[in-house]
Order: structure tokens, then C-alpha cells, then sequence
């Protein structure tokens, strides 16, 4: 039985960063899906199926399960992106619609528009772990993963689903975002940019224990803020303090650095308080207990 | 406690139709949107039609999406204050954006050793690409939206997931109102030829009109739309007390996830019955109490036999009676905009007593065989009707409307 004030629980949490030793590709439904993986779909598979596992679930979570992701800004390796403009450079170096229309437009590898869909990385893990519940797919700066981690909640206290999958994947390693964030003001140099995902399984206490699960950290609190302003006049720095400091105190992992951190956090209270680019202001308390 | 939540304010500006009522007036008399594309030079690729909005306003950001959400929004919230008073409390913003392609022609600036960032914000976070979430910033900041705006990107399922949330909001007791809807803009040189190398654009140039053909045998894609649809939603007894218009109560909305193919739906069309049915058990309602749906409907190859295989499921017996009728027939498909556009189109028919045609339905699909009111409008008493979007990536969601 759920209630509006039911507690959440995190009975299971996982991470996973580029060159670790995981592969996702095991996890894909089809061979097919291969060549479709980019790098974020990677993480993010290789993450959830970490927090599922790290929670006791099997691999087919199916009807009851919600999915609450959230992902970074679009990735794009700068070789990819001058390809899709090739033969349509005019002698001025100037893009010609015209050349592009005349045949520019065959160098386009659809490949790339399944890289650029950011609803992606959250197809991917409900394709593989066959989650077919609700679900809210945002993004891309991390106080959006505050209003995934609500959705989520909403739907366990109102009985949409008896367990939520939430969480972020970022690539950042790529041109496209490098971009992105060289024009924001103020910048966020390129050697703090991190790639990674972060996935946490959240039930409430009452079904967790029902089925005889532990509780990797509990949810204390959270808060939910925001500076209205318009983002084309007026911009934030980011500010995030991660208490006691981890992993993701001293680099940018954009929505993923929270879920990573409760991955990797040690046992005992772990703090976070947020001011995103974006304007939204959050905190959240966590006991972690294993 | 449980609030009935109520539609006071409708903004639309979409290809054949830069208000509701002009929109719904199209519709019902079969008036396409499509046309041959103008806002780049297509030139000799394979589609070469889209159905654009016709604006002829100034740019906000020099964006078609943005643009196209202020005005929608514009709409829907002079629309709520129609009667002369505002409503309740405090509101929030809910919207579909849609997928981020970037500029050629920046690109190709980006190359050339003398090139520097534009000094002005918003001249550098247009340059190249402009995130698409930055758009519900722009509309939460004219409307002095104290929350966070909710950002729903689930491709072609966005701006039906917008309301749908949004509804859930206002429903649940956390919002007294919320302003909800969805934009896209796709008609870009990479944005048709993203579409274009998956195969699921039209390339019936010639006659722009008769390209979208949903359910038809010989459909051949969908054409590419844009545009934006924006809603003001409420709950029923602060509508009443202040005396606004009531378009219609939003009484059920349900989501879910194929699991199965990213651009392809699960053969036995599981998720899209799942919504579907989702929808129903929110609104504690019978699938025998649908009265007309407002189908996907893109008019390709995969989707239309397994939309039409879905709502057979649903319906059962009742199947070939209930009209399903395609927007995307008239306005292309507008992608992250396209479920708040059909949204509209349902609300506006259903209180015409209407129910608009599915243009181009000549000669039927043998496995789509069931009624989706081809080339005609026909008066339809609606109480009940259903709206789907069935989203790339297998993300599916579904609204049900009751006319009061």
C-alpha cells in the first residue's frame, strides 16, 4: 500500500564512466540495436542495469516499472558534424544550401540522427530491461534531474509504479558540448567535463521491504526552486556542493553528477545543494546506508 | 482529493491555422497546410515539401520555435482571461520541445581561422544550435513562472506528455493552474534530411496536398510539419468561480514504453494499447465510452497497420464504429508539437460536434480497416474522445477529454 508521504528508499544505485570495463552491448534486445549505441546510450545502460542488479531485480523489470532519465546536451564529434556539411561548401567555404540540396545531402549517415535523438539513451534501457511503465525523459542541465527524481517519487506515491528507474547519462567528451560550453557565461573549461551516468532504483520503504530489500540510501528531503529568468538575456554560474566532498565536487558530469555520487557515496549523510545554469535551485539529504 | 481539471485557454499556430478557430475551420473543411518548402532551398532532394506555418511576424531569437511558443502561449493566456478575471494562484509551465539539430551555414562559419563567438548571450547560445530547453525558460520568464518548467522530451509523444503531466499537476492538488503545450521546428536543411535518410518523409512533391496519406495504400511518409499549441489548464471549481470559458475536462492520461525498437513499434502494438488503456483506468472510464480518437496517424508504412491493430484491441467489437480521424493528414507532422496540435484539433472538433476528415483517404490499407472519417467532415456528437501519440524511441502517450 503507497501513500502521498510514503519514504523513498534507493535500493540500488550505479555508475559507470568511459573505459570502464563494462560492455552494454549483452543487454541490447536485438544485435541489430549495435550500431545504433552511441557513447551515452553506453553509460546509461551500463549504469541502470548496475543499479537493477545492485537491487536484487531481475533483468525484465516490465509494467510496474517507471523510467525518469535525463540527459546531457546533445553530443557530436566535430569529424562527424564537418561530414554532414561536406559537398556542401561553396568555393567561399560558405554552406550552400543549394550544393547541399543537389547531393551534399548524401553524406548524411542517419546514423546520426539516432545519436542525436535525446530520448535515446531512455530507450535504450527500457529496451533492454524491458521497462514499460511511465516515464519522463528531460533535459539537459542538472537541476533537471531534480524533476526527474519527483516525477519518480510522484508516480511510486501514487501507485503508478512500484519501482522508478531514475537517471542521467552525459558525454561530454565530444565538440558539440565542448562548444556549448565555451559560449555560456561564464565558460566551463574543457578539462572539467566529464562524461558518465548515474542510475538509481527507488521504491518506497514499504514495498522495498515487502520484498526483503535493502536500502542503499534513504531520502531524507529534497527541495525544489527556481530564478526566473530568461536564458537568452541573463545566465548563472553553477554552483554544487557536494557534503561530505566526492567524486563529482571538483568536475562538471552536468545532470549526472548526483546519481553518480549516491552510487559512490560512503555510508552516512550525504548533502547536495544546486544553483544550475538553467535557473533551478535545489537541495537533498540522503542517509546512505551500505 | 482528486481535482477535476479544466482546459480555459487555447493558443495555436500551426500550418493551416494561426489561431484555434481558423485552425479547426480548416480542418473540418479539409484545408492542407502542406505546400513546397520556402524557408530553405530544397533543390533536388527527394522531399521537397513540408507544411510550414505562414508567419509573417518578427522572429523572438530569430527561432521559429520560440516564436512559435510565445505566440501559442499568447494565445491560450489572453484566451483564459477572456472573461475578465485570472485564474487562481500561482501557475507553471509544462512543454514538449523538440530535437536539436544544428545550422549548416554555422558550421561552416566555425571553419574559417578568422571565426569568433557573437559577443551578445543570445546571439551566442543561438549560434550553431540553440537548446531546445531554453525555449520554456523564455515562456516561464513572460509569464513570471516562479517553478522550474517541466521539459518533456519525448520525441513525437512530447507535447501530449507536456499536458498529460501537466494535467497531473493540477489534478493532484500541487498546481492551482499550469500553461502546457509543445513546439517543434523541424523544416531545416538537416532536419528534412534526417528525416529524408530514414525514409519516412513523403516524396510526393507535386501535388503537396495529397502527400500525407495515413491509412492509404500507397502511403509513402509523412510530411514534415512545425508549429506550436499551448493550453491553460485549471481546476473546474476556480474555472467556475471566476466565470472562464471551458473548452473541455481533461479526465484521463496514461504513458508507457514499448521497450521494443527505436523507430519501429512492438508488432503487437503493446505500448500504444498500454497508454491507451492507462488513459482509460485514470479516468476510470470504458473503452465502449469513446466516442471518436484523434489517431498518430503518420502515415507510414510500420505505424499505421499497428496503431490500427492497437485500437482493435481496445475497442473490440466496437472497433470499426469509433471514427479515428488523422490530423497529420492536413498539417504534416509537427514531431515534439505534433500531440498538442492533435490535442487542439480533438478539443475544437469535439465542441463543433465534428469530427474532422483524414484528407487523401482514397483507397484504404487492406490492414487498416477501420473508420478514419476519409476526405469528409462529419457532425459527431463527442462526449468521450481520446488522443494519441505514439513517439521515435517507443514512447507512447495518450489523453482522454470530456466535453462538459
Amino acid at each position: 500500500m503507497v501513500s502521498p508521504d510514503s519514504q523513498i528508499v534507493v535500493t540500488g544505485a550505479g555508475f559507470s564512466e568511459p573505459g570502464d570495463e563494462g560492455d552494454a552491448r549483452p543487454f541490447l534486445r536485438t544485435p541489430k540495436l549495435r550500431k545504433l549505441l552511441g557513447p551515452w546510450d553506453h553509460l546509461a545502460v551500463l549504469a541502470a542495469s548496475r543499479a537493477i542488479e545492485a537491487a536484487g531485480l531481475p533483468k525484465s523489470l516490465g509494467e510496474r516499472a517507471g523510467l525518469y532519465v535525463v540527459v546531457g546536451h546533445v553530443p557530436a564529434q566535430k569529424e562527424n558534424m564537418e561530414a554532414l556539411i561536406e559537398g556542401s561548401l561553396d568555393e567561399n567555404g560558405e554552406f550552400s544550401g543549394k550544393l547541399h540540396a543537389r547531393g551534399g545531402y548524401l553524406n548524411f549517415n542517419p546514423i546520426w540522427t539516432f545519436r542525436s535523438l535525446t530520448n535515446a539513451p531512455a530507450f535504450f534501457v527500457s529496451s533492454c530491461f524491458d521497462i514499460q511503465g511511465p516515464y519522463f525523459v528531460t533535459f539537459s542541465e542538472p537541476g533537471q534531474f531534480y524533476l526527474a527524481l519527483e516525477e519518480g517519487i510522484h508516480a511510486l506515491r501514487a501507485g503508478r509504479a512500484d519501482i522508478a528507474v531514475v537517471g542521467a547519462t552525459v558525454d561530454q567528451d565530444n565538440e558539440m558540448v565542448r562548444f556549448h560550453y565555451r559560449r555560456t557565461r561564464p565558460p566551463v573549461a574543457e578539462d572539467l567535463l566529464r562524461s558518465g551516468a548515474g542510475f538509481l532504483v527507488l521504491e518506497t520503504a514499504e514495498a522495498a521491504s515487502a520484498r526483503g530489500a535493502q536500502a542503499h540510501a534513504v531520502l531524507k528531503d529534497y527541495t525544489i526552486g527556481y530564478r526566473t529568468h530568461d536564458p537568452l538575456m541573463e545566465s548563472f554560474a553553477q554552483e554544487e556542493t557536494f557534503q561530505p566532498a566526492g567524486p563529482c565536487s571538483d568536475a562538471f558530469w552536468g545532470p549526472a553528477s548526483l546519481p553518480i555520487s549516491i552510487a559512490r557515496a560512503e555510508p552516512g549523510t550525504l548533502q547536495h545543494q544546486l544553483l544550475s545554469r538553467d535557473g533551478i535551485q535545489a537541495t537533498s539529504c540522503w542517509e546512505v546506508q551500505q | 482529493m482528486r481535482h477535476r481539471v479544466v482546459i480555459t485557454g487555447i493558443g495555436a499556430l500551426l500550418p493551416n491555422g494561426n489561431d484555434p478557430e481558423t485552425y479547426r475551420d480548416n480542418l473540418i473543411a479539409g484545408h492542407s497546410g502542406a505546400g513546397p518548402i520556402t524557408v530553405f532551398d530544397a533543390g533536388d532532394m527527394p522531399t521537397r515539401i513540408a507544411a510550414e506555418v505562414k508567419w509573417d511576424g518578427l522572429l523572438v531569437a530569430d527561432d521559429r520555435r520560440t516564436t512559435f511558443a510565445l505566440e501559442a502561449a499568447r494565445q491560450a493566456f489572453e484566451n483564459a482571461h477572456r472573461c475578465g478575471t485570472a485564474p487562481h494562484g500561482d501557475g507553471r509551465l509544462c512543454m514538449g520541445v523538440g530535437l536539436e539539430i544544428f545550422s549548416p551555414t554555422d558550421l561552416a562559419q566555425m571553419q574559417r581561422p578568422d571565426f569568433e563567438l557573437p559577443e551578445v548571450l543570445a546571439k551566442r547560445l543561438k549560434f550553431l544550435h540553440m537548446p531546445g530547453d531554453l525555449v520554456p525558460h523564455v515562456v516561464s520568464e513572460r509569464y513570471g513562472f516562479g517553478l522550474p518548467p517541466l521539459v518533456m522530451i519525448s520525441t513525437c509523444a512530447g507535447s501530449a506528455d507536456a499536458i498529460g503531466s501537466a494535467y497531473r499537476e493540477v489534478a493532484s492538488g500541487r498546481q492551482r493552474w499550469m500553461m502546457s503545450g509543445g513546439t517543434d521546428s523541424m523544416i531545416s536543411p538537416l532536419g528534412i534530411t534526417a528525416f529524408s535518410k530514414l525514409c519516412t518523409l513523403s516524396t510526393k512533391n507535386e501535388v503537396p496536398a495529397e502527400a500525407p496519406k495515413p491509412f492509404s495504400r500507397d502511403r509513402d511518409g509523412f510530411v514534415m510539419g512545425e508549429g506550436a499549441g499551448m493550453l491553460m489548464l485549471e481546476r473546474l471549481e476556480d474555472a467556475k468561480a471566476r466565470g472562464a470559458e471551458i473548452y473541455g475536462e481533461i479526465v484521463g492520461y496514461g504513458n508507457s514504453l514499448d521497450a521494443f525498437g527505436i523507430s519501429e513499434p512492438h508488432p503487437e502494438g503493446r505500448g500504444a494499447l498500454q497508454a491507451m488503456q492507462r488513459a482509460l483506468a485514470d479516468a476510470c472510464l470504458h473503452a465502449d465510452q469513446i466516442d471518436v480518437i484523434n489517431g498518430h496517424a503518420t502515415g507510414t508504412r510500420k505505424n499505421d497497420p499497428i496503431e490500427t491493430l492497437a485500437c482493435k484491441n481496445l475497442l473490440g467489437a466496437r472497433a470499426p464504429e469509433v471514427p479515428i480521424c488523422a490530423t497529420k493528414s492536413m498539417i504534416g507532422h509537427l514531431v515534439a508539437g505534433s500531440g498538442v496540435a492533435e490535442f487542439v484539433a480533438t478539443v475544437m472538433c469535439m465542441n463543433a460536434d465534428m469530427v474532422h476528415p483524414t484528407l487523401n483517404l482514397h483507397d484504404p490499407d487492406p490492414e487498416c480497416d477501420l473508420d478514419y472519417v476519409p476526405l469528409v467532415a462529419r457532425p459527431h456528437k463527442t462526449t468521450i474522445a481520446m488522443c494519441n501519440s505514439f513517439g521515435f524511441g517507443g514512447m507512447n502517450a495518450s489523453i482522454l477529454v470530456r466535453k462538459l
